[in-house]
Parts: C-alpha cells; sequence; structure tokens
C-alpha cells in the first residue's frame, strides 16, 4: 500500500469509497506531542490506525481509533523519532475527509529589526515564529537559508499557517524568501518556515519599514473635572492640557483626548459617552478606543474622583485590605488584570481646593524635559536593610548608600540631603491614614520620612520608587496628606507604589514589591519611556516568579495590581 | 496536607519566634492556596506551564501596631508551607 508523506500542520482534503483504505505518513522528532485528526462525513464511520515506522493497517497498529463516527483523532506524546504511519479506513459508508497532523511547540517571538537564526533538519520540517505588530504597521520578513535547499515562507494572521491555510507566501524554489504586509493588523502574525526540500541553517529577519503614528490617549471625565472644580477652572485645565497637547505634538506624539463622559469629544472616534463612575465602562470604552486609535501611550488624568481605580478583590486575603485599588485593568486588553499590555500611566489631581497642584502638574508633564541627575537617594527600615540593598543596586552609585531607620528618622534629613536626586527609593512602613513613612527595628517604628521633608526640597523630575503600604494610596486626599502627591507637587516626574498593603522578604532574593521595584529601575536605566518601563517591569516580575518558582501566588498577585504609576506614560528620565 | 491546622500552627510558631518574634503570639489565619498560573498570563508572557493541582497553606499573622507617632500600621507575615509540611515561603510588609 502506498503511504503519501505528508507535512507537520498539512491539511489535507482526499476520499475514501466503501471499504476502501488510505495511507500517509508524517515525520516527528522525539518527545514531541503529536495530533493526528480526522474529520469526516456526517453519518459515515472511518477509522484511524497509527503505527511507528511500519505501514500501519487493520490488524497492525500502535494507535488506533474506531468509534461509531467518521471523526477521530488521536494524540501522541510523547513521540518517538521516525515516521507515523496513518491509515485511514471507511468502515462503513463514504465520502470526503480531511486530514491534519499538528506538532505544538511554544512559538518563538521575533521583534522588528531582530534576526533569529534557525535550523531545518529535513524536507518537510518546519518551525513557527510569531511577531506582534500594531495597526497600520509595515512589516517585512525576509528568510535566507542553504543554497542547496528550499525554503518557504508563509504567514498567518492570528493563528500558525500552514502551507495550506495562510494569509501570506513566498516560496521561490530557493531559500530566499521575502513577505512584505503592507498596512499589518495589531495583534499577532504566526510564521512559519518550511523545508520544501533539504536541510540547514537559515535566518529569518523582521524589519519594521514604517512605524505607524505615535499617539497617546488621554483618558478623563469632563463633567466629574466640572463638578469638582467648577465650569471657570475647567477652563484653565483645558488651557494647561492644550499646552501639553501641543507639547506631545512638538515631541512628534498625536495626542487624542476623550472625555469619557462627554459626546463631542467622543464622536469623532465614533464612540459614545459612559457613565465616568464605571470602572467597568470606563475600560470597555478604552477598548473600543484603542482598536480605533491603536495608541502607543495611555494617560488617565485625574485622581480617583474624576477616573475611578478599578476595586479589585484582594488576592492575598486575611491581610486586612478587603479589595485594591488599581490601574491594572486599565492597562490589559482583556478580562485578566494581571499582566498589562498598555504603557499606561495617570496624572492624578488632589483635593477639592487643589486646583493649583493639578494645573503644575499638568505644566510640568507640557515641558517634556525630565532631565535630573543620576544621583540617587535611598532609605530602608532597618529590619530589611539586606533586602533593600538588592533593590537599590541599578540606581546606587559609587559612594551612595542606604539610610536605615532607625536610626535616621525624619529630623534628620534637611532638604539639603535631598535635593537634586534623581532617584529616590524607600522601603519603610506606611499606613492608610497617615502620610508619614516608618523605620522599623523590633518593636519600634520610628516616623522616618514626613512631607514636611521635600516641602523646601528640590526633587524636580526626580523618579520616586516606594514600597511602604499605602506609598500610592491618594483616594480622598490631599497633597499634604499623601506623600505620592507631596511628591508629584514638588515636581518629581514620576512616582511608582502601592494603593495597599505591600509585601516584600527581609533578606534577598527580591520578591513582591522589591521586585517589581528593581525590575522598574533596570527599565528606567535602559532609557525607555515611564509607562513603557511600568509596563515591562511587571511583565518582567511575572516572567521572574514563574521562571523561579512556576507559580505566581497571591502577595505576588497583588503585587500586580496594587502599584500604580504616577506619571505621564510618554515621558522620560534624562540623566544630566 | 498531612499536618493539622493545629500541627500547621505549632509548627510555623517556633520559626515565628525565630524570625518575627512581634506577630509569634498573634492567632494566625489559615488559607489553602493553588498555584494555577491564569490560561491568560500565560499567553501574554509567552510561557507554558503544565496544569498544576499542587495547593498549599498559607498562615496569615496580622496586627496594628502604634508608630512613634501613634499612627496605626498594619504589620502582616504570610508563611507559606508546602503539601510536605515544609516552609517554602515567608513575606511581610
Amino acid at each position: 500500500m502506498n503511504f503519501r508523506e505528508i507535512s507537520i500542520g498539512e491539511k489535507i482534503t482526499d476520499s475514501l469509497s466503501k471499504r476502501e483504505s488510505k495511507g500517509y505518513l508524517v515525520r516527528v522528532e522525539a518527545n514531541r506531542k503529536l495530533t493526528i485528526d480526522l474529520r469526516g462525513p456526517v453519518g459515515q464511520d472511518f477509522d484511524l490506525y497509527i503505527k511507528h515506522n511500519e505501514e500501519a493497517s487493520a490488524i497492525n497498529w500502535d494507535f488506533k481509533r474506531v468509534t461509531t463516527k467518521a471523526d477521530e483523532t488521536i494524540t501522541i506524546d510523547p513521540t518517538s523519532a521516525g515516521s507515523y504511519y496513518i491509515l485511514v479506513y471507511a468502515y462503513r459508508g463514504s465520502g470526503q475527509f480531511n486530514l491534519s497532523t499538528e506538532v505544538p511547540t511554544q512559538d518563538v517571538e521575533i521583534v522588528p529589526s531582530q534576526h533569529i537564526k534557525g535550523i531545518l533538519t529535513a524536507s518537510k520540517e518546519a518551525l513557527y515564529y510569531f511577531i506582534k505588530t500594531k495597526e497600520g504597521q509595515k512589516i517585512t520578513l525576509d528568510l535566507n537559508g542553504p543554497l542547496d535547499a528550499d525554503f518557504d515562507l508563509y504567514v498567518r494572521y492570528g493563528e500558525r499557517p500552514s502551507n495550506i491555510n495562510y494569509d501570506f507566501k513566498s516560496y521561490s524554489g530557493s531559500s530566499k524568501e521575502k513577505i512584505v504586509i503592507d498596512k499589518a493588523k495589531r495583534g499577532s502574525y504566526f510564521i512559519m518556515v518550511y523545508s520544501y526540500r533539504g536541510s540547514g541553517e537559515f535566518t529569518l529577519s523582521a524589519l519594521p519599514l514604517e512605524e505607524a503614528e505615535t499617539v497617546e490617549l488621554i483618558i478623563s471625565s469632563k463633567e466629574n473635572l466640572k463638578k469638582k472644580y467648577g465650569l471657570p477652572n475647567l477652563t484653565q485645565i483645558e488651557a494647561k492640557l492644550g499646552d501639553y497637547i501641543d507639547a506631545l505634538e512638538a515631541a512628534g506624539i498625536t495626542a487624542k483626548l476623550a472625555y469619557v463622559d462627554d459626546a463631542a469629544s467622543l464622536s469623532p472616534y465614533g464612540a459614545s459617552p459612559v457613565a465616568a463612575d464605571s470602572p467597568d465602562q470606563i475600560k470597555e470604552l478604552i477598548d473600543s478606543l484603542e482598536g480605533k486609535l491603536n495608541p502607543r501611550y495611555f494617560l488617565i488624568l485625574g485622581g480617583h474622583s474624576i477616573i475611578p481605580f478599578f476595586r479589585l478583590d484582594n488576592p492575598a486575603g486575611f491581610d486586612g485590605d478587603t479589595v485594591v485599588h488599581s490601574d491594572s485593568p486599565y492597562a490589559s486588553r482583556d478580562s485578566d488584570h494581571l499582566i498589562p499590555e498598555r504603557a499606561l500611566g495617570r496624572l492624578p489631581d488632589a483635593g477639592e481646593g487643589e486646583l493649583p497642584f493639578f494645573l503644575s502638574l499638568l505644566s510640568a508633564a507640557a515641558s517634556r524635559v525630565r532631565r535630573a541627575d543620576r544621583i540617587s537617594f535611598g532609605m530602608t527600615a532597618s529590619v530589611w536593610t539586606d533586602a533593600s540593598q538588592a533593590v537599590y543596586v541599578p540606581i546606587k552609585n559609587a559612594g551612595e548608600s542606604l539610610e536605615l531607620s532607625p536610626p535616621v528618622r525624619h529630623g534628620d534629613l534637611p532638604a539639603v540631603r535631598l535635593n537634586g536626586k534623581g532617584y529616590f527609593y524607600f522601603n519603610l512602613h506606611g499606613g492608610e491614614d497617615t502620610a508619614n513613612w516608618y523605620g522599623q527595628e523590633g518593636s519600634s517604628y520610628p516616623v522616618a520620612f514626613t512631607p514636611d521633608n521635600i516641602q523646601n526640597a528640590d526633587v524636580r523630575n526626580a523618579v520616586v520608587c516606594c514600597e511602604a503600604c499605602y506609598g500610592a494610596n491618594i483616594v480622598d486626599k490631599g497633597v499634604d496628606e499623601a506623600l505620592s502627591l507631596k511628591f508629584l507637587a514638588k515636581d518629581a516626574a514620576c512616582f511608582v507604589g502601592s494603593t495597599k498593603i505591600a509585601y516584600g522578604p527581609t533578606e534577598p532574593p527580591s520578591t513582591e514589591a522589591d521586585l517589581l521595584v528593581l525590575k522598574f529601575f533596570e527599565r528606567i536605566k535602559e532609557g525607555l519611556s515611564f509607562g513603557d518601563a511600568f509596563m515591562k517591569a511587571k511583565q518582567d516580575f511575572a516572567r521572574e516568579c514563574i521562571a523561579a518558582r512556576a507559580r505566581l501566588d497571591m502577595t505576588e498577585k497583588k503585587t500586580l495590581i496594587e502599584f500604580v504609576l504616577f506619571a505621564d506614560p510618554s515621558s522620560k528620565m534624562e540623566e544630566a | 496536607m498531612a499536618l493539622t491546622e493545629k500541627e500547621l500552627k505549632k509548627m510555623v510558631k517556633g520559626y515565628m519566634e525565630d524570625k518575627s518574634p512581634e506577630l509569634a503570639e498573634v492567632e494566625p489565619v489559615i488559607s489553602e492556596e493553588s498555584y494555577e498560573i491564569p490560561e491568560a498570563v500565560q499567553r501574554k508572557l509567552g510561557v507554558r506551564m503544565p496544569k498544576s493541582t499542587k495547593t498549599v497553606k498559607v498562615l496569615t499573622y496580622k496586627k496594628m501596631v502604634t508608630a512613634e507617632d501613634g499612627a496605626k500600621l498594619p504589620i502582616v507575615t504570610r508563611v507559606t508551607v508546602d503539601e510536605d509540611g515544609n516552609i517554602i515561603k515567608t513575606t511581610g510588609n
């Protein structure tokens, strides 16, 4: 009997007469998961027999599937290296069928400008990759393989291509192939490098030829701003906002302002107003605007009373926090809110009578220049000294050391000790009803840092990260009631902190808040924008947790949702 | 988990007396947690993890302390114990 060779991922269509058999074979490597799927006509009865390295028959098989239908699936896991012979047999009836094989492997991501090397060891073998794309982006994929082989390139949006199902293909008879996607959709394109003939090493390159327009989506509530500050003051806010939008334009970023409750601001985008007190509705609106505007950055303008935080269930129950205030769902494209996919930050306002704070925040954002000295200031509760040393590493310069509390107290820190610092790191205690942060040694909790410490200090353009519990709790707080707001009032460029009880270890390795802040500092030092650094820090955090312990536990999940970024997400630190 | 809650508390109490004496006398809340990584998380991170059926016990010790200026601060320690009774993680604020 003739067994026709088919390739992994190939979907073939064939037909059987009554009591007829047809044979196929597929080659696989060892220790893979091979799925063979037969889809036959309704009301008929086709069977599947598989034999490794020998022709299969109804009496000679390693695997068989013989139900009373014509749809049969066999999964072989793990495979042995070699050929699997597949026999399709029409036990009852006749008709057309589809047969497909699949070996799922983890597809490798290729990013624009990257060159990936791979090896195909035999004819009919395939390797899979994917590339994430933005709406409208132009991508060129180049394949260069051996001169004596014939490798082909297939691309499909959203799922793996096969040599039958694809959106783009390039098969020239050599191993030099090229596919250009002129206007990509947002999402992932899956790529198959396929050996039609021969074997050898290849290079797959993705070149971005044309970037899509960089857009920042600004989300706020006109009604809430009007209600809180009054109509005349709204005019002032909008004037400052106009300056900020102009500054973005000058920096090559197109700003799109969306008042979530204002039909006039949403109609150009074909969207309708939503309830400004409903985080769920606001998220839905953001999801819809993203589809239309493809923003690179997302800025929430205003505090909890303007655009509310989500109130998420606390994953680490029993610690006293019933809910967690979070911006994470706004930063996610789906219902999973643990892993952000958007570079998102918030420029919060403060109390009703503190309009100047908000206006000043907008002015600072409009200045766009966030240049500060690379020198740093770090402070930790003494009990966490060892753990904090590990977090301090990326921003620490020669001669700098952490302040330990105790013995250091807030009164020991005059403005001159803080002036001109570009980076601030705090690992102290905090409470829900106090603006101060605290040290610890045994059962002693001295006041380590207060808003008064920066009242007269120059912390302009600084990057500030704080691991204190409630360090970024701004709900119903004024500028002097929250150190996070106080730093922003003093023109700090960025504040990262937790809205609720935050966790960390007493000694390295870094976990939870320590690990997240460490990753953020590392990303900032790479020169990323605040929004990108924060998004990637959370992704790094989750990857490291999973890589280290094959899990994300409840305090790690809480860390992911409770840490927020107060900054213009498209802005970045420039070291002087 | 072979250990009863009483045995768990007794076992971790010694550890707490050594590592977090200020919480050693606090009655912990014991909860069970599983380690499954949501499918969406795996997809977004580009990782594949086998489905885990492992569960652990978490002992949460919490109390409020008074800081030097009178502010109330929450102090929490969470001790994670695996199915074999090993302490595999301690974290706190």
